[in-house]
């Protein structure tokens, strides 16, 4: 936290005797309520704008360094000793010296140069003095001066940018946020942005809630603001969640696969594997139900223990029957020979179709590799022509004008003079095929794995085919062959069957592994799930603190007159849309929260501006604990409503708030009126305000004495 | 009042149609496919062609080495103009007029960029490529332009 102790402007003009000739402004200010009050143009936004500039905040103001700023401060002011007399004065040089004082009591002077006379200060600078104002005067001050920038990059995180001096001296611990404009996808929750909810300007302040923050790219930037301000762990949860549903993704792609590999299994046993749970869970038992089945007949499907009992009894059956021959066995022989002669070719076919979708993945295959190779090459020339120009062989900024006609000659060869293609820089497209790059390898990767997987099949499927065929040969010949002979085919059948037995028992193993396999999922997702879990009781945290900053809020809004809803109708949205914001509900399970600023008059939305900035300040725990509203009395709101704003003000003693405000100004109410100075502070304590009362006919820049 | 900003989303767009790199490549293509480091615009578009792709190359790549006389139909570069331009502008490279035709000679700044570029071992593919070919004789490309075939 900070309070700002002296505002001080000191101007250098044309008519000054000497350098210590200076005119300007000079207010001290108090922790507290501080009041500038003065009737219109004598120069409130003038104090008001150079607060914002000292900060380095003019940014809230739509504009970078001294253009933030009206032409008294930069170019020429007047001044009127009486009503006949008007003297101008040309600007030489000017600044602004700021006295601020942290939680440490530790009070430094902020300066920053409007316009310099000599090009060492900067007005992109702020020059940051140890001690206070009148510190800086005295003779024996031994000169402790540190400079920091106030634009550029790095001017939240770097060692010389101001706002990351700043925040280290109020105290305030700036956090990661995700941010769209930044390669590292992540910025600091940017100090400017934070002072938006702080600073309400007079034009576009009022219009919206942080209505004044700028631009940078920050990811629900308003979100974060409120999540910071009331210190929510939601801020820095937000990165944990994302690490851990990326973790979540990721087993439920691994458990997906494993699923996966069970169909291939049961293809190629010719069975079904029941009791898949298709969805990631942590019940040890659903995955210990996984069994095989076979079908022994339409209806009838029995385990795989069972199957092998089967197979081994038909085995030995086979074994302790003597061998029959052809005779005895023609019948069934001709019989099963139609029936292994119509598998064979239906399983012939099925290969087939397989085959050619397997050449089709083959060719996919093909394509990507040459797209890797080219896009590799690309990514080889792109730095072997960075290295050209670094090396300075060829200087990138050669001469391309014709000697002759002075025509400029182009060096993108893919635009023409009428199209002009904007184009990704070098770097900018390398790292493009970078990432290009990336994803053709992991579409190589899961493409090499099916076709892995799919070989593998059709070797399997090969080799059944290879075996019908070898029945069907014997019993072909049982059937031409001389009748007394023995039947060839009962051995072959034999055989078959005991290969059959160790096929099923390898097909066991491999169920079993696999259920090893998911079973380490299913813990790795259980923990996942704990921590997800305890994400929810930080959230509870949240909640106390959002609930006690609605009715915080809530109070003010109705201290302040606020008659557009009943306040049960009122509340802080927990969800998107306007996630932290007031919204208007039509009774308390009205699914469809609206815009608070639609079902508000346009001075009850001011209120609301009101109450919810000074909520934030009273109930935020990492607040700068300063407030600055110009003119509040917006939108024909009543006398009562401000006398109640300046009196909730001047209650929170502990923080600052400095309100400006035009005096005997028409409210153009219905009841006509003016503000009265008197009457807004007539309530008030004589302690626990400071008025600052500009003068009726004189404007702010006066000769500093 | 809503403000729209719209941002010009610039596109990857591929490093042969940025000048620079075929500058490089036009002065390597002179320097060693070049007799007396000259080189006419048929020599230049046609190793450029063949760099497009390794079928090409090996069509130019037989008719360098006399495995065959006839060229499959091809096509110009795109952007030599401009290359050419960036040359003469930069003073890489220079006109001369032999025997009634324009030939393009690399100069003694231009060779030096070439030697540079070896000597820090870049684009070293390309390069690689271009001096395999080696010096095409005039007639022996012109011959073979005079007869197209399919394949």
């Amino acid at each position: 936290m900070f309070i700002i102790q002296r505002l001080k402007s000191e101007v250098l003009t044309d008519k000054s005797i000497d350098i210590t000739d200076l005119y300007g402004f000079d207010f001290n200010f108090d922790q507290g309520l501080n009041i500038i009050a003065g009737p219109n143009s004598r120069g409130k936004t003038t104090i008001n704008t150079c607060i914002y500039y000292a900060l380095g905040m003019e940014e809230l103001l739509g504009a970078h360094n001294e253009k933030a700023l009206d032409k008294a401060l930069k170019q020429e002011f007047v001044i009127k000793p009486n009503d006949d007399e008007e003297n101008y004065y040309r600007v030489l040089s000017s600044k602004i010296l700021l006295e601020v004082k942290n939680d440490n009591n530790k009070v430094v002077t902020l300066e920053r140069y409007i316009k310099s006379s000599s090009s060492e200060f900067k007005t992109s600078n702020i020059n940051v003095y140890n001690g206070s104002i009148a510190d800086l005067s005295k003779e024996d001050y031994d000169l402790n001066l540190e400079i920091f920038y106030v634009n550029g990059e790095g001017n939240n995180d770097g060692l010389n940018g101001f706002y990351n001096w700043f925040s280290e001296f109020i105290n305030i611990e700036l956090p990661e946020v995700s941010n769209s404009s930044r390669t590292s996808n992540y910025s600091p929750l940017y100090l400017q942005t934070i002072f938006s909810a702080l600073f309400i300007e007079q034009t576009k302040g009022w219009s919206d809630f942080f209505a004044t923050m700028p631009f940078f790219g920050i990811t629900k930037a308003k979100e974060k603001i409120v999540e910071f301000l009331l210190n929510l762990n939601e801020i820095k949860l937000s990165t944990k969640k994302d690490i851990l549903s990326k973790e979540k993704s990721f087993l439920t792609e691994e458990w997906r696969k494993k699923i996966r590999a069970f169909s291939y299994l049961e293809r190629k046993n010719n069975s079904t594997i029941i009791n898949v749970p298709g969805e990631l869970t942590t019940d040890k038992t659903l995955i210990e139900k996984i069994t095989g089945q076979f079908a022994v007949s339409e209806t009838d499907k029995i385990n795989i223990n069972q199957f092998l009992e089967l197979k081994s009894e038909h085995v030995r059956d086979l074994e302790q029957r003597p061998l029959s021959t052809i005779r005895e066995n023609r019948e069934i022989a001709l019989a099963t020979f139609n029936k292994e002669k119509e598998d064979y070719y239906k399983l012939q076919e099925y290969i087939e179709r397989f085959e050619n979708k397997l050449r089709v993945d083959s060719q996919q295959s093909v394509i990507l590799i040459s797209q890797l190779k080219t896009v590799e090459s690309e990514i080889k020339d792109h730095n072997n022509l960075k290295k050209v120009f670094n090396e300075n062989i060829i200087s990138e900024r050669g001469a391309n004008q014709c000697p002759t006609c002075s025509q400029e000659v182009t060096v993108d060869l893919i635009s023409t003079k009428n199209i002009k293609i904007p184009q990704l820089t070098l770097e900018e497209n390398t790292n493009f095929l970078k990432g290009q790059k990336k994803i053709i390898e992991s579409s190589m990767g899961s493409l090499k794995e099916t076709l892995e997987e799919k070989n593998n099949l059709l070797l399997y499927f090969k080799n059944t085919l290879r075996q019908k065929e070898i029945l069907l040969k014997s019993l072909s010949k049982d059937l031409i062959s001389d009748d007394r002979a023995f039947s060839e085919s009962e051995v072959v059948k034999k055989l078959q069957i005991e290969r059959e037995i160790e096929d099923v028992r390898i097909y066991q193993d491999a169920i079993d592994e696999l259920k090893e396999e998911l079973k380490v999922l299913a813990n790795k997702y259980l923990n996942n799930t704990i921590e997800f879990g305890k994400l929810g009781e930080s959230e509870l945290e949240d909640e106390t603190k959002l609930s006690s900053f609605e009715d915080k809020y809530k109070d003010f809004l109705f201290n302040f007159g606020y008659e557009s809803n009943v306040r049960y109708q009122i509340s802080i949205n927990r969800k998107e849309p306007f996630k932290y914001f007031p919204v208007y509900k039509n009774h308390s399970n009205d699914p469809i929260p609206q815009s608070i600023r639609i079902n508000s008059s346009a001075s009850d939305f001011v209120r609301n501006i009101w109450a919810y900035t000074l909520a934030l300040l009273k109930n935020g725990e990492n607040t700068p604990g300063i407030i600055m509203f110009d003119e509040p009395g917006q939108h024909r709101t009543n006398l009562n409503s401000l006398k109640a704003l300046f009196k909730a003000c001047s209650d929170i003693s502990d923080k600052q708030s400095i309100i400006f405000t035009s005096i005997d100004k028409p409210l153009g109410n219905e009841e006509n009126e003016k503000i009265d100075l008197d009457i807004l502070i007539e309530d008030l304590d004589v302690n626990k305000y400071k008025l600052i009362r500009l003068d009726d006919t004189l404007k702010v820049i006066q000769k500093l004495g | 009042m809503i403000s729209i900003k719209i941002d010009q989303k610039p596109t990857s767009v591929s490093i042969r149609y940025n000048g620079y790199y075929k500058i490089v490549l036009l002065l390597a293509i002179i320097k060693y496919c070049g007799y007396a480091k000259k080189a006419n615009l048929e020599l230049l578009h046609l190793v450029f062609w063949s760099l497009r792709s390794d079928d090409n190359y090996q069509i130019l790549f037989d008719v360098a080495k006399q495995q065959r006389n006839t060229l499959v139909p091809w096509t110009f570069e795109h952007g030599i103009d401009e290359v050419l331009s960036l040359g003469f502008i930069n003073s890489f490279l220079d006109k001369v007029i032999v025997s009634q035709t324009l030939e393009i000679k690399i100069t003694a700044k231009g060779e030096e960029i070439v030697n540079s570029i070896n000597q820090f071992e870049l684009f070293t593919d390309e390069i690689e490529k271009i001096k395999a070919l080696g010096i095409i004789p005039k007639a022996r490309l012109h011959r073979a332009n005079n007869n197209w075939t399919l394949i």
